[in-house]
């Protein structure tokens, strides 16, 4: 399991007041914090859909809601956790006005592949992935998610949050996109 | 718990091995997979399987770092827009902040300066916000002919000499102040371009400053005489730029070289 080396509350408690220098330090402290989760971020607000530049802002947006709860010393929970939240709804929002005016499967990425792997590894894992990648797609956008939080290093607890569902569901619903693999493995 | 007989379920092997089931289970699951060779193999395949997946989402990772650059510019741009519409939100807060309304205060009595300056001597109330600048018309500052090596030799960190008791009286009469004693601690007789920067102790370049309202006051701008006397030496301003920056409006000079409020 990862987790963020810089504490939110720390960061409250060292910005808590609201001089100029201070929000300079603290906007200088959110950048940092972009550059550590941008990627993970950016990965799974894509991963309900939506186009790239859709995610882009997304992110953007939770950590200019970042900057705000910080700024205004409101911020006391797991960090980790917040950020995939703020995604997770803002990604949702985004999601559903994106299904109004086009079809979903038009929207997502085509698949790329690590280019450090030599052109045999890559095919190879070309095939794998894109296989992984049809097996996961045809999951529940739940079940998807929730595989994905778990990869990200999230709790059980911590994505029945994010996710809005129970801790036990979230258990089952793994075992079941795990089950659905092996299945898919077998044939 | 787990026994030859009570094997452990899939969702049991995957919550052992994210560390989601409580201590003594987790403990006699450990203990299970030991003895029982089926359950060992199935925790194996549980496991090779959700490190795959984690290879998968992992690789998804790569392509897309190559866009962060842009994407960070931007949000470092919505942060600096964001924060200077907060500043300007917080200062319409009801909430009272002697920096803001001094700053507010300066605002009001440098407009009321540019409407009214030289006018009257006498005209409006002496209240001490009311010369946190001085009148141009009385004052417009007055310097001595002087090289930079002069200025910068000079060791001498009075900021505001003392002038003569007649000079001092000249001045608070010039801007309608009672010469009371009681008056006229409540001002400081400063020099609008200080000697270290050139200036004169001509009435022409003092003023009755108060020592007293909030953030624009006379340490405020004691503060920004030895900054610009720093920076004039260091040639980072001109020494003329810096005398006639500080005589046409040294709150906006000390906002331009030190920051937006005063000490």
């Amino acid at each position: 399991m990862s987790s963020l080396s810089t504490s939110p509350i720390d960061i409250a408690r060292r910005f808590s007041a609201h001089g100029a220098s201070q929000n300079l330090a603290l906007e200088a402290e959110v950048l940092h914090l972009f550059d550590l989760m941008q990627t993970r971020l950016l990965r799974y607000a894509m991963s309900f859909g939506i186009s790239f530049h859709d995610g882009e802002d997304i992110v953007q947006e939770t950590f200019l809601a970042l900057f705000y709860q910080l700024q205004h010393g409101r911020f006391d929970g797991n960090l980790h956790s917040w950020l995939f939240r703020v995604t997770h709804n803002l990604a949702l929002k985004r999601r559903m006005r994106t299904l109004k005016e086009t079809a979903v499967s038009d929207l997502e990425e085509t698949p790329r592949f690590d280019p450090s792997l030599n052109p045999e590894e890559s095919m190879l894992f070309g095939e794998r992935y894109a296989r992984l990648q049809s097996i996961l797609q045809a999951l529940p956008l739940k079940d998807q998610l929730c595989l994905r939080l778990r990869a990200e290093g999230l709790r059980y607890r911590e994505i029945a949050q994010i996710v809005g569902m129970s801790l036990g569901s979230v258990s089952a619903s793994l075992s079941r996109s795990l089950a659905r693999l092996e299945q898919a493995d077998r044939r | 718990m787990f026994s030859a007989t009570r094997h452990a379920s899939d969702e049991e092997l995957l919550q052992f091995i994210d560390r989601e089931l409580p201590t003594n289970q987790w403990q006699s699951l450990r203990e299970h997979l030991e003895s029982c060779p089926d359950c060992h193999t199935r925790h194996a395949s549980i496991e090779g399987r959700l490190k795959a997946l984690d290879a998968f989402y992992n690789s998804e990772s790569v392509e897309l770092t190559s866009a962060a650059t842009t994407s960070r510019i931007e949000l470092q741009m919505k942060l600096a827009k964001s924060r200077k519409s907060r500043s300007r939100w917080q200062n319409l807060m009801p909430k009272f902040r002697p920096g803001i309304a001094a700053a507010a205060m300066a605002t009001l009595a440098i407009l009321g300066f540019a409407f009214y300056g030289g006018k009257s001597k006498h005209s409006g109330p002496n209240s001490a916000e009311q010369f946190l600048v001085p009148n141009r018309a009385l004052t417009p500052g007055a310097v001595r002919s002087v090289s930079l090596s002069e200025v910068c030799s000079v060791n001498d960190d009075d900021l505001d000499p003392k002038v003569s008791l007649s000079t001092e009286m000249a001045v608070l009469k010039e801007y309608g102040l009672p010469s009371d004693v009681d008056d006229a601690q409540k001002y400081q007789i400063d020099y609008l371009v200080n000697p270290q920067l050139g200036g004169t102790n001509d009435i022409k370049n003092l003023w009755p400053q108060p020592y007293s309202t909030g953030a624009w006051n006379a340490h405020a701008k004691d503060l920004l005489e030895q900054h610009l006397h720093h920076m004039v030496c260091n040639r980072t301003v001109n020494l003329a730029e810096a005398q006639q920056e500080i005589a046409s409006n040294w709150i906006a000079a000390y906002k331009k070289y030190i920051g937006r409020e005063g000490s």
